[in-house]
């Protein structure tokens, strides 16, 4: 533990920054917009973004930088290494900051796992399991599936002792296949997953899942999953069941107050997101590059002009604001799952229901609830606990 | 005149050019952001626990702490300071857990690796 130990709810608990929009692949869910666009973010902008983010004084202990919304590692090492330099310069020696990067690992090599390894860079790998269901969905631009060469890039960063943590997408075709999914992650030693769903976001508008008749096979997937997550003992953690014993263990079930400020997505700069050309958002990190017929792009001022206290004035920023308020409202009203989750997800709640101010989406039925209600259970059983 | 607390809706923000004495802008800057945000996660009446009764998420988790807390407290008891192994899943739960007084049973095992990576995990919401 440092000496400045963040609190939760009180400040900035990540940035994330765009290096480039551009990714190498053509996943067929993807939610960004513009992946073709080789831009990339200039040094000026990233030393702005860094000092107006520590200007505003609600950095209160260890900074996490997240690099994505696009592939990071599309641009060459020596982006990073000035990258790294730039903000190591803007920040100073007492503040301590972590980076992490979201790739899909097609460009993995020795050279990247070096740089890693000597930045502690936290990595997470884009991959849906075995290939005859990464292959469905994760291809090039060609329509060649890309399990291999992600394959490649994992067995480089296993060669080179670099630790890695997978996130899985939950789709239609992998519903029938938990076991498979499971096995092959066990197969190729990776230990740490999470599982995300195919959500409706920005460009992505529809989900191969929003049919009610999935609704029951999702279930039965995540239980499946969660069978092998304790028959593992602990040679393969899931993160939704972690979070839920996390949950479970810590929420104050008394207090709707604490479930918000701990909920980083519906609380104004718990994340920050900046994309290549120094335009800035906050809430949901999915904003960043979505666009909406109410609220434009979701941008709320550039680091180039504007200091973050400004976007308070913004009016798309006050009108998103209050809406997501009004949304997390409603749900401390009606949801019992609220003390363990603090409103949703804002990205969720408007792509898929069209408004901030709405309750369940999917995100909140297979990501919350269902992890919760295994775990809860099982706690119940254990313990013989009649229910 | 409305109470912003009471319809939902944000207060006026503090106007950026008040002059404070003896507040730095970078701090008036995080007081102005901090207490916007905290008044938007504050926004309206305090809400009542939706089904908070008999059977509820609420009654169901801290029936299952307490009953956790029993166990822990006689299998310490039992066992002394080396803790055994216990089953999944109260064993993830225990290395979880600040509440009801383990102390050192937090420490047991590979608390400080689950503790990082479990901080790991909390960048990558919804990611």
């Amino acid at each position: 533990m440092t000496g400045r130990e963040k609190v939760r709810g009180e400040g900035i608990d990540l940035l994330i920054l765009q290096p480039t929009p551009f990714c190498n692949i053509d996943c067929d869910y993807c939610y960004l917009s513009s992946r073709s666009s080789t831009k990339r973010l200039a040094p000026a902008t990233l030393r702005a973004a860094l000092t107006k983010v520590l200007a505003s004084g609600l950095v209160q202990g260890p900074l996490s930088i997240v690099w994505h919304a696009g592939e990071p590692l599309a641009l060459p090492l020596a982006f990073y290494e000035e990258a790294f330099a730039v903000i190591a310069s803007a920040v100073g020696g007492d503040q301590e900051v972590s980076h992490s990067i979201q790739t899909n690992a097609t460009l993995v090599n020795d050279r990247w796992c070096r740089f890693i390894r000597q930045h502690q860079v936290k990595i997470g790998v884009s991959l849906d399991g075995p290939a005859f269901l990464h292959d469905a969905h994760r291809r090039d631009r060609r329509g060649k599936g890309t399990h291999a060469r992600v394959m490649a890039g994992v067995k480089c960063l296993q060669a080179n002792d670099v630790p890695f943590h997978v996130i899985a997408v939950i789709t239609a075709q992998a519903l029938g296949h938990p076991d498979e999914v499971m096995e092959f992650f066990l197969e190729h030693g990776i230990r740490n997953v999470g599982f995300n769903i195919e959500e409706l976001e920005g460009t992505h508008g529809e989900s191969t899942l929003t049919a009610p008749a999935h609704r029951q096979a999702v279930l039965a997937f995540l239980r499946r999953v969660y069978e092998y997550h304790c028959a593992a003992n602990g040679a393969i953690r899931v993160r939704e069941f972690d979070r839920a014993y996390q949950a479970i263990a810590t929420a104050d079930v008394g207090s709707s107050t604490a479930a918000k400020t701990a909920n980083d997505q519906v609380r104004p700069f718990g994340i920050v997101s900046i994309d290549c050309d120094g335009n800035l958002s906050t809430f949901s990190p999915e904003l960043l590059g979505a666009r909406s017929p109410q609220f434009g792009n979701f941008l709320f001022g550039n680091v180039n002009q504007v200091d973050l206290a400004d976007v308070l004035l913004h009016p798309v920023f006050r009108e998103v604001a209050n809406e997501i308020a009004t949304g997390v409202e409603l749900c401390s009203r009606s949801c019992e799952y609220f003390p363990f989750c603090g409103g949703g997800a804002p990205s969720n709640k408007y792509f898929e229901n069209g408004t901030f101010a709405s309750t369940e989406t999917m995100y909140c039925r297979y990501v919350i609830k269902a992890p919760l209600d295994i775990v809860l259970a099982d706690l119940e059983r254990s313990l013989s606990l009649a229910h | 005149m409305d109470d912003p607390q009471r319809d939902g809706k944000l207060p006026e923000p503090e106007p950026k050019e008040t002059p404070t004495a003896g507040i730095t802008p970078r701090i008036k800057a995080a007081v102005s952001i901090a207490a916007f945000a905290a008044a938007v996660v504050a926004g309206g009446p305090a809400a009542a626990t939706p089904a908070g009764g008999a059977g509820s998420m609420a009654e169901r988790v801290t029936a299952v702490r307490l009953a956790l807390s029993r166990r822990l407290d006689g299998e310490k008891q039992l066992w002394g300071a080396t803790p055994p192994d216990l089953p999944f899943p109260q064993q993830e739960l225990a290395q979880w857990g600040n509440w009801n007084n383990w102390g050192n049973w937090n420490n047991w095992r590979d608390w400080n690796n689950w503790h990082d990576w479990a901080n790991a995990w909390t960048n990558w919401v919804n990611i």
